[in-house]
């Protein structure tokens, strides 16, 4: 949605993202996981008068994730800590123009003219780490304290992202967030809601809030393809 | 925009996830579901004073007890279950007799198949005073 002062608010669809994971190394007992991924930015497939991009980005991305469960303090055990690392390597990378020629009188163009770019983007380094309390993990592994219905179902968390250019010119800089909030499981999916809070200038200056739906195939279509591994 | 929570998949859920609207109106018809634990008895994490004969547990979908399991350990690793699992109060619960039990804490483990053939797993301890 884009909202713009003076004009009527816009709404449509960011570029299709499109995720291949395989899920490297997983030891149950210890409760950690490590996957490998790719994440493809299809350019040009958002809703063009929202300012979508017309350049995709491909995302080598490393995953972990590391429950608590194996500790011995059992109203510890429902924290487990994620994270991801990745590198977007742009379709088009941002370039700076060349200035622009010498007036015909011979006199140097002087400094009134601002930088061209065109319309690429920076390849970048970004990484996620979130820390979360699973209340259904404390209900049916550590300790039933009565959760019913809605508490029952809902993971608190909080998540720090960061986000810098590897490349030049480096447009915008480095950006911190930080984002308290919580997922309500449910069996055909979760919702989540979550605060965005800048930690520095380059990522912004009032808190907005982001909102996710997600779908588990699996469970809504159990006897088709949908939703199971492509490999096992 | 950042991504919310970069794996937030709750430990006892492996799944496939993907964002879509047309999903959504099919949901009401569609949605069958891994059996996950709802309550246990003697419950998740209790103390109980008399030595149950049984452990109970209720899913939060139907579940298969061909192929599904409890098993229950004592402190020592050895097992006090009486083996076979059977159905107690309906198709979404499941239960495993035990033997005589000490004082002590008990570990028990569960892997259970849904009616739509999906595999869960999980275990929780109690202990007998």
């Amino acid at each position: 949605m884009l909202d713009t002062e003076g004009s009527k608010t816009e709404a449509g669809w960011e570029n299709l993202v499109v995720t291949g994971k395989w899920q490297a190394y997983t030891n149950a007992p210890h409760e950690f996981v490590v996957s490998l991924g790719i994440i493809r930015e299809i350019g040009g497939s958002a809703t063009n008068h929202t300012g979508g991009d017309r350049f995709g980005s491909t995302a080598p991305t490393l995953y972990g994730g590391k429950g608590f469960g194996d500790i011995p303090v059992p109203l510890l055990q429902p924290f487990a800590v994620t994270g991801e690392l990745g590198y977007t390597i742009a379709d088009e990378e941002l370039k700076q123009g060349e200035a622009p020629p010498p007036l015909a009188t011979g006199q140097p163009t002087g400094g009134g003219f601002a930088p061209t770019f065109n319309n690429g983007n920076n390849n970048a380094w970004s990484a996620g780490i979130s820390l979360q309390y699973s209340l259904p993990y404390l209900q049916s592994q550590v300790r039933d304290i009565g959760l019913d219905g809605f508490l029952g179902n809902l993971v608190p968390l909080v998540e720090f992202t960061w986000s810098s250019p590897a490349s030049s010119p480096s447009t915008p800089g480095t950006s911190w967030i930080a984002a308290p909030g919580a997922i309500y499981m449910a069996q055909w999916g979760e919702v989540g809601v979550e605060a965005l809070i800048p930690l520095n200038r380059t990522a912004g200056t009032n808190v907005g809030v982001v909102g996710l739906v997600h779908f588990f195939f699996d469970d809504l279509f159990p006897n088709s393809p949908l939703g199971r591994p492509i490999f096992q | 925009m950042p991504p919310l929570a970069p794996q937030t998949i709750p430990r006892t859920r492996g799944r496939l996830l993907f964002a879509t609207l047309p999903a959504l109106l099919l949901l009401p018809a569609a949605a069958q579901a891994h059996a996950f634990l709802k309550r246990a008895n003697p419950a998740v994490g209790s103390v109980v004073a008399t030595p149950p004969s049984q452990v109970v547990i209720d899913f939060t979908e139907g579940v298969e007890p061909a192929f599904s399991s409890i098993t229950v350990s004592d402190p020592a690793g050895h097992r006090v279950d009486r083996g076979a699992v059977h159905t107690a109060g309906g198709p979404s619960q499941l239960a495993v007799a035990l033997r005589p039990l000490a004082p002590g804490r008990y570990r028990v483990r569960w892997h259970a198949t849904a009616t739509d053939t999906h595999k869960t797993e999980g275990s929780f301890a109690f202990t007998v005073r």
